[in-house]
């Protein structure tokens, strides 16, 4: 998971009211958000019928992604806050360190599946203390920002519930045992801890707690890198290796999209510039309807997740139209989310 | 009176119509002929079905009391769609009806900066008096057409932001507002192109009227001549226009032959509104002012530089008092050596009968209504006999008949029209039987007459006829299966929209469905005026859809049992419809209406 600056778990346990939480929340909700275009970008890249099993394993991570936004804006609501989206600087300017000051110097790029962009990702998920894997620094991560809020929230207790901001979002594309409203101290704890599993795994145990045996992200990312199934390996030290079933990748399956576009490659007046412009304002309206959908209208969810295959159906145009820069001609256009105009 | 009342706002920019094109090919619906890689797909076969208005911009607003209101936020305001969901879409009734695409799903906002002046939604309508211009010289037009609607659901800023949207609040009535968009110079030679599928569009709002048309104008029909072979001989299209205390106000935005996407329109010399004092003098006519025709007003400015998107395309004229307008026939002359001659006029006597919805899906079992208006020189006919008729069937030779059996398709005699010229037409619609083989439900055409006036001299729009989609009945399986129920209609729509099957859900897949299964349920529970709403072509009847939904809601998703092995040879694909040379082969639209009206005539000998 994300290792970040130890100042804003500080701020947590600092925090002496449900208000003084408001910032670490949004941090939390900016900090979910940032990592969901870098994924999406790697799984739009993938050639349709290609690359199968990692498009999978992506595609699954992104889908938790969303999910752990969902909670950090609900567990914020819940406690009086107000989720921000439709802001410019809820939007990262890629490349750029993650939000809460990313320690070890970590860049987040925007660019198409590579084995470098898995190592990213691995980066970005990276567990306290992997399995199989171990790094061995001693590092703050999300995992225990996460940690200190719902240890927080504890202390602070059921008060900190009884001045809601907005309704609590929930919806049918998650199961209910993991996106639930949450309305109080237990409701809360158990809906941060779900972000943790699914992010970090248990500290004895790359699954992530959900009971269905599904890897914590790191762990499906590593997969990738390593082009085997992690499994439980009674000859490893930990009881797990990378000695599974052959997860494929195969470059030649990936879209020639470049990495770190920028807007000012797809000038207007050729259609990359016209693909560019429309897929920024289609995520400009996706953070409109996230916007709305965390400030009192839960069910604006639907059309956030209608928004969601717009940008896939403008990304395949993307994939389908050269870069318009000569020395670019094989690459194809590829998507900025810039916070694009609503003209 | 509509968008043409006061107070009016127009607007222009661009809008841009990502339209999916293997449907236009009709027997690209055979699941058992259609091959991806050798059936023809026409130009945009990845089409999203997406339309946007892009970069529309508040071009001018009018009022009566002038517009002294220089910093009135309005004038900076942008037209857009809606923020917060996914773009509109723009589709035809069916793959044997193109000729009525309509909007679905679009939202209309007025922004000025942050504050949003006036919002709603643009009840879904298809367009009408969809034109071809023909060539003019070396210069040849594109397509144009327009979309008339309401907005409705509105939402105002708050009184005192914009003073004009405080008048044109004042002034509407029923919650809504009359709408129209023309569209022009629709790009789609060059795939590779920053304006593939994009072209111009110019907007006016105005103020709702209680019981008017949302989807015309009755008022005073200009029609021109259209020869058998469907030709419009005028060089103008159909237009129509409304008189207002003193001033008839028309809407040509639709009308002239319009080049480019800045909206420069073809020199036809020099143009003008009269009234002809002749009821017989006719389109071709040579007139002299005074005694055959009074001229209102100055010639029409449209030749200037920017006129179409300065005005909209609506002209306004003085009526001077002791002009008998009311009982007499308007037409647009031109100027020339001999005197005037006429472009084109107002329907015979001044008749003019339509329907407010002219594009209908029907169950089977249901019934089509729509309200129909009787006008006499725009004034409401009391006691009219609306005389509604089915087209008879149209085989074009190539394609499956449509209009059969005409048993399903039972018109009820409308009452006579009320004191407000208004009746409803209502249609009892039966099982068609699959007429079409593999193609669900039947299309049927009908037109309308009015007792004891001659149907010619109406002079209908021949492309614009009422068009119905009427479902086969279908009962629902208690225990639908892939094999047997959902794969066939999934494997159609997976070969007609390949953007959403290569590269979204393969849904001639069991288990790409299977895995997409709650977005297949969001998608297909969606109300049909959601712009996420599935199949996004809306052609698919209620019962379909009811068992769709409820088989993916069956916990194991049952397949059924698989069919016996396809036989080796596939059957062979139909003979390809031969292309029109006369027409771009990239403009389907064009296509199609060259098979339709050939069509007719053959159907006819």
């Amino acid at each position: 998971m994300i290792q970040i600056e130890r100042k804003y778990l500080e701020a947590v346990r600092a925090a002496g009211s449900p208000h003084e939480l408001h910032e670490s929340l949004q941090a939390a909700v900016v900090l979910e958000l940032a990592t969901i275009p870098p994924y999406l970008t790697a799984y739009f890249s993938l050639k349709p019928g290609e690359n199968g099993d990692v498009g999978a394993l992506v595609r699954s991570v992104v889908i938790e992604e969303m999910l752990h936004l969902t909670i950090a804006a609900n567990v914020l609501n819940a406690v009086g806050g107000r989720p921000v989206l439709d802001s410019k600087e809820a939007v990262l300017d890629y490349p750029s360190p993650l939000p809460m000051g990313t320690v070890g110097g970590l860049v987040v790029h925007l660019g198409p599946m590579s084995i470098p962009q898995t190592e990213l990702f691995m980066a970005i998920e990276q567990p306290e203390d992997p399995i199989a894997d171990r790094a061995g620094s001693d590092v703050v991560t999300i995992g225990d920002f996460y940690a200190a809020i719902i240890d927080k929230i504890k202390d602070l207790g059921e008060p900190a519930f009884a001045t809601p901001s907005a309704p609590q979002v929930t919806a049918p594309f998650y199961p209910s045992s993991q996106l639930f409203a949450v309305t109080d101290v237990a409701s809360a704890a158990r809906a941060l801890e779900i972000v943790v599993e699914q992010g970090e795994g248990t500290a004895t145990s790359p699954e992530d707690g959900d009971g269905e045996g599904d890897l914590a992200h790191y762990y499906r990312f590593a997969e990738i890198r390593h082009g085997r199934r992690l499994v439980p390996d009674r000859t490893a030290p930990e009881g797990y290796s990378y000695t599974g079933d052959p997860v494929v990748f195969d470059p030649s399956g990936v879209h020639p999209m470049i990495t770190d576009p920028e807007v000012g490659f797809y000038p207007e007046g050729t259609k990359a510039g016209t693909l560019t412009e429309q897929f920024n304002r289609s995520f400009r309206h996706l953070l409109v309807a996230l916007q709305k959908t965390f400030t009192g209208h839960p069910s604006a969810l639907d059309a956030a997740m209608g928004i969601m295959y717009e940008l896939r159906l403008l990304t395949i145009e993307m994939s389908l139209t050269p870069d318009p820069r000569p020395e670019h001609a094989n690459n194809c256009v590829t998507p900025c989310w810039g916070y694009g105009t609503l003209d | 009176m509509s968008y043409l009342d006061l107070p009016r706002l127009i607007f222009d920019g661009e809008f841009q119509a990502d339209v999916s094109t293997v449907n236009n090919i009709v027997a690209n619906y055979d699941i058992e002929t259609f091959d991806a890689d050798t059936s023809p797909l026409s130009w945009n076969p990845d089409g999203s079905g997406a339309f946007r208005l892009l970069n529309c911009k508040v071009r001018g607003i009018a009022d009566a009391g002038g517009s002294d209101h220089d910093d009135d936020p309005v004038l900076t305001a942008v037209i857009g769609g809606s923020t917060d969901r996914v773009g509109a879409k723009i589709v035809d009734l069916d793959t044997q009806w193109q000729l009525s695409s309509a909007l679905w799903g679009l939202r209309i906002e007025l922004r000025a900066g942050d504050t949003t002046i006036v919002a709603g939604d643009f009840e879904p309508a298809s367009f009408r008096d969809l034109w071809f211009p023909p060539p003019i010289g070396d210069q040849a037009a594109r397509a144009t057409a327009r979309f008339q609607s309401v907005l409705q659901n509105l939402r105002w800023a708050k009184p005192g932001v914009s003073p004009f949207a405080d008048r044109l609040r004042a002034s509407t009535t029923a919650g809504k507002l009359s709408i129209r968009l023309t569209t022009f110079a629709f790009f789609n030679a060059d795939k590779s192109a920053a304006q593939f599928a994009f072209g111009g569009v110019v907007g006016a709002i105005g103020p709702y009227r209680p019981r008017e048309p949302h989807r015309f104008l009755t008022g005073r029909r200009f029609a021109p001549i259209v020869t058998e072979q469907g030709l419009n001989t005028a060089g103008i299209n159909y237009f129509d226009g409304v008189v207002h205390d003193d001033r008839l106000v028309v809407d040509l935005a639709n009308a002239m032959p319009i080049l480019d996407d800045k909206g420069s329109v073809i020199d036809q010399g020099e143009l003008r509104l009269g009234v002809l004092l002749d009821d017989a003098a006719d389109q071709g006519a040579t007139l002299a002012e005074g005694t055959g025709f009074v001229g209102l007003g100055e010639p029409l400015p449209y030749r200037a530089a920017g006129w179409l998107l300065d005005t909209s395309g609506i002209a306004s004229v003085r009526v001077p008092r002791h002009v008998d307008i009311r009982s007499r026939p308007l037409a647009l002359l031109r100027r020339d050596d001999n005197g005037h001659t006429v472009v084109v006029r107002e329907t015979l006597n001044g008749w003019h009968v339509r329907a407010d919805e002219h594009i209908h899906r029907v169950e089977a079992g249901g019934t089509l209504s729509t309200t129909v208006y009787v006008m006499r020189y725009g004034s409401p006919v009391h006691r009219a006999e609306v005389l509604p008729e089915l087209l008879p069937p149209i085989d074009s030779g190539f394609e499956p008949v449509v209009g059969t059996p005409p048993a399903a398709f039972a018109i009820q005699p409308p009452r006579p029209t009320g004191l407000d010229g208004q009746t409803t037409l209502q249609v009892r619609c039966s099982d068609p039987e699959t007429p079409r083989g593999y193609l669900d439900g039947q299309i049927y055409l009908m037109q309308l007459g009015i007792g004891g006036v001659d149907l010619a001299g109406l002079r209908h729009n021949p492309l614009e006829p009422i068009a119905a989609l009427v479902f086969d009945h279908f009962e629902i399986p208690d225990c639908p299966t892939w094999y047997d129920d959902i794969r066939p209609i999934f494997t159609q729509y997976a070969n007609l929209y390949p953007i959403m099957n290569k590269r979204l859900v393969r849904l001639d897949r069991y288990e790409d469905v299977r895995h997409h299964r709650g977005i297949l349920q969001f998608a297909f529970s969606r109300d049909v005026g959601d712009p996420n709403y599935m199949p996004v072509t809306r052609d698919l009847s209620r019962a379909k859809r009811r068992m769709i939904l409820r088989w993916l809601a069956l916990p194991d998703l049952p397949l059924g049992t698989p069919p016996p092995p396809a036989p080796a040879a596939r059957p062979a694909a139909p003979a390809p419809v031969p292309e029109d040379d006369a027409v771009d082969p990239t403009d389907s639209k064009a296509q199609f209406v060259r098979r339709y009206l050939r069509a007719i005539r053959r159907s006819e000998q």
